[in-house]
């Protein structure tokens, strides 16, 4: 018994994990209709931003969180603005720029800190426990955190002004300029947002794992899959799918093995898209190109 | 023009699942080996993994190579016949994959280069054996694989042990320094992975003790639900084998997150310091390796400035390691007075007496494993951890 509420626990904070590193793609590709290639080299960067500051700079690890997010934000908000500003209706083009920033990331980031894993413990180190179940401080806190940026983003989407101007931009381009909102201050903003959540989730997540130049690509792959599962630009789905993604890998991984848990996860998400191709709570759209 | 989310989506997943960005060749260098107008030029070329997350393996092995030609080009060059040749390195890119190091050996060809230091990883030289071949290359090379040498390709030779060599001697050898009597071994489940482990797995059934051997997704990058699989048996030892270090080094921390007490082994390729640095050393607490050299002896602290000054990088266990190899390679060139030969090249290195001022005494093994004796075993140490204090290293001899 134990080890079945040790293995949903440890389900439900994969899934958490999943949903933070997957909001910020969901939210780029619901908003701008941008798949951000570059999502895992902003989780990267974040993630030597904090270190950077904590390890090197020796300020506290929540300054070195706080520097993350607004380091990330700051180059994606430049990065949209103006690169892909410019293309930001040719779908292809922005995959391009999107996938040349995430090469120029990862390269960047082996310039200047090597090869080699970064030693960066965070800092939260201790871990609950109770029966025969734990679970680390740290994965409370990404829990934590992952439930207020769910909650920050749907805020922002659907109950304020530039949520409302965000969303109408989304859904016709023309017609919300005519009406007054202004792409070039809004989308640049979006996007920031957006890699602001990269950035938060490498500063969070990176102690608990590795912080090395090329670990975002898992990173991009599981974002990927979350937004493809929930459904291409659902939060919602995003989050539930990320969810149900950490459980299966922790019970797949725990009960029939680590190298099962691809094969029964992928082999669900195929027999999924084939009975609903549009995601769990996705909804099929034509975009003009 | 139209389109749909599912055209886009196509294109984008079709971009994420693309093995081929990983494997982006580079060369600084052009032109073959060979004499012209006087000059004698002999190309060295190196390949592996240099960007992406084994990239410290790659960047390792083409140091080695860097030093060793910097070592011959300070002498004025390598002595080959009556001439003195400046040896030149170029690099491939990998990607540690099968046709990164296939592609390689293309671009290898192309450029006249006969002589190769690597590649490193088992898949890599599965891939690169059949094409090198095709070129009479000869290779130098690391890959752990149960098939890496073999008697119908007698230009591939070991740089330095493998685990059929050093897996036995450390295990005896740790037996005295830790207590434990069931072992679980864990590696990414392809080739690189397995290969390893299981000659891991059948050293410590050898040693009488009770072992199963378990495997994750390669890219795996939260451990929780392995951990709590390895942790329903209740070893006393778990050995990561060839697992990325970074991987080790999580799986290390959250082990300990989640209580378990016992010793870790790492019979694999050394990477102790990353694996550290990922860990802490705190959580390695009790820990034992595979070490091809002594960090503490006089001889690996005389090379280290050396090392650096050369290659721009801090020398790794494993670039030390493959330095008498390297060295033994360019000392056979000499010895059959060719630069084109690599046949000659090869008999020269077979007949070469190991000696070497890094590491000592080495010895050929590898007909038991192999069919085929190439494999050039360095005395290599077993590193250990113990109570989280840094590593001490015990000299071993290699299982001829």
């Amino acid at each position: 018994m134990g080890e079945f509420i040790q293995t949903t626990i440890g389900g439900l904070t994969l899934g958490a994990q999943y949903a933070l590193m997957a909001l910020g793609f969901s939210l780029a590709f619901g908003i701008l209709r941008v798949i951000n290639f570059a999502h895992g080299a902003f989780y990267v960067v974040g993630g030597y931003l904090a270190y950077w500051i904590t390890n090197e700079v020796g300020l506290p690890y929540v300054l070195g969180v706080i520097v993350a997010v607004l380091g990330t934000a700051a180059i994606g908000y430049v990065f949209e603005l103006f690169v892909i500003e410019r293309r930001i209706d040719d779908h292809l083009a922005t995959i391009v720029m999107t996938l040349g920033a995430s090469l120029i990331g990862g390269a960047a980031m082996l310039s200047l800190f090597g090869a080699q894993a970064a030693q960066f413990e965070g800092g939260l180190t201790g871990t609950f426990r109770f029966g025969g179940v734990f679970v680390p401080h740290a994965r409370v806190m990404i829990i934590a955190v992952a439930g207020l940026a769910i909650a920050a983003v749907y805020l922002l989407l659907y109950k304020t002004q530039v949520g409302n101007a965000l969303r109408a931009l989304t859904d016709d381009r023309e017609m919300a300029v005519a009406m007054g909102m202004r792409p070039k201050v809004l989308f640049p903003m979006a996007f920031a947002i957006a890699t602001g959540l990269a950035g938060l989730t490498g500063a969070l997540v990176t102690p608990q794992f590795s912080l090395a130049p090329f670990v975002g690509e898992h990173v991009l792959m599981i974002s990927f899959l979350a937004v493809i599962l929930g459904g291409l630009g659902s939060l919602p789905g995003a989050v539930i799918a990320s969810v149900l993604v950490g459980l299966v890998e922790a019970f797949v991984g725990t009960y029939v093995g680590g190298s099962w848990a691809p094969l029964i996860l992928f082999t669900g998400i195929l027999v999924l898209l084939v009975a609903r191709p549009s995601g769990l709570l996705g909804h099929r759209t034509i975009i003009d190109a | 023009m139209r389109t749909t989310r599912t055209r886009l989506l196509l294109v984008a997943a079709a971009l994420v699942a693309g093995p081929a960005l990983a494997a982006c060749g580079s060369d600084a260098t052009s032109g073959a080996s060979g004499s012209s107008g006087g000059d004698c030029v002999l190309k060295i070329g190196t390949l592996g993994p240099l960007t992406g997350p084994a990239a410290d393996f790659g960047l390792s092995m083409e140091a080695t190579a860097k030093f060793v030609a910097s070592e011959a080009n300070a002498e004025g060059g390598l002595e080959v016949g009556d001439k003195k040749c400046k040896v030149q390195v170029s690099s491939y890119d990998t990607g540690y994959t099968s046709q990164g190091a296939a592609a390689g050996a293309t671009e290898f060809a192309s450029k006249g280069i006969k002589f190769v230091i690597g590649p490193l990883g088992a898949t890599e030289l599965t891939g690169m054996k059949p094409v090198a071949a095709r070129y009479d290359m000869l290779l130098a090379a690391n890959g752990f694989g149960r098939d890496a040498l073999e008697k119908k390709y007698p230009l591939v030779f070991h740089l330095g042990p493998g685990p059929f060599v050093w897996a036995g001697p450390i295990i005896e050898a740790a037996k005295k320094e830790f207590n434990f009597k069931n072992v679980k071994v864990i590696a990414p489940n392809d080739q690189s992975g397995d290969d390893i482990a299981i000659v891991d797995e059948q050293q410590y059934k050898k040693a009488g003790l009770d072992v199963a051997r378990d495997t994750y997704q390669r890219g795996t990058q939260d451990f929780a639900p392995v951990v709590s699989r390895l942790l329903r048996s209740k070893p006393d030892l778990i050995d990561f084998a060839s697992s990325p270090a970074g991987d080790v080094g999580t799986m290390i921390k959250q082990l300990r997150q989640a209580g378990y007490d016992g010793t870790f082994a790492r019979l694999g390729g050394d990477s102790t310091g990353e694996i550290t640095k990922v860990a802490g050393l705190n959580n390695m607490k009790d820990f034992f390796y595979y070490a091809p050299v002594n960090f503490g002896s006089d001889e690996v602290k005389k090379i280290q400035p050396a090392f650096k000054k050369a290659t721009g990088m801090e020398a790794t266990g494993i670039s030390l390691g493959w330095i008498p190899g390297a060295r033994t390679l360019l000392e056979s060139i000499t010895e059959a007075g060719t630069i084109n030969d690599t046949k000659a090249v090869a008999e020269a290195m077979r007949s070469h007496d190991l000696k070497d001022d890094l590491l000592g005494q080495g010895v050929y093994t590898g007909e038991e494993e192999f069919g085929v004796n190439q494999e050039m075993s360095w005395p290599f140490n077993m590193g250990v951890i113990k109570g989280g204090q840094p590593a001490t290293f015990t000299q071993l001899e290699a299982n001829k």
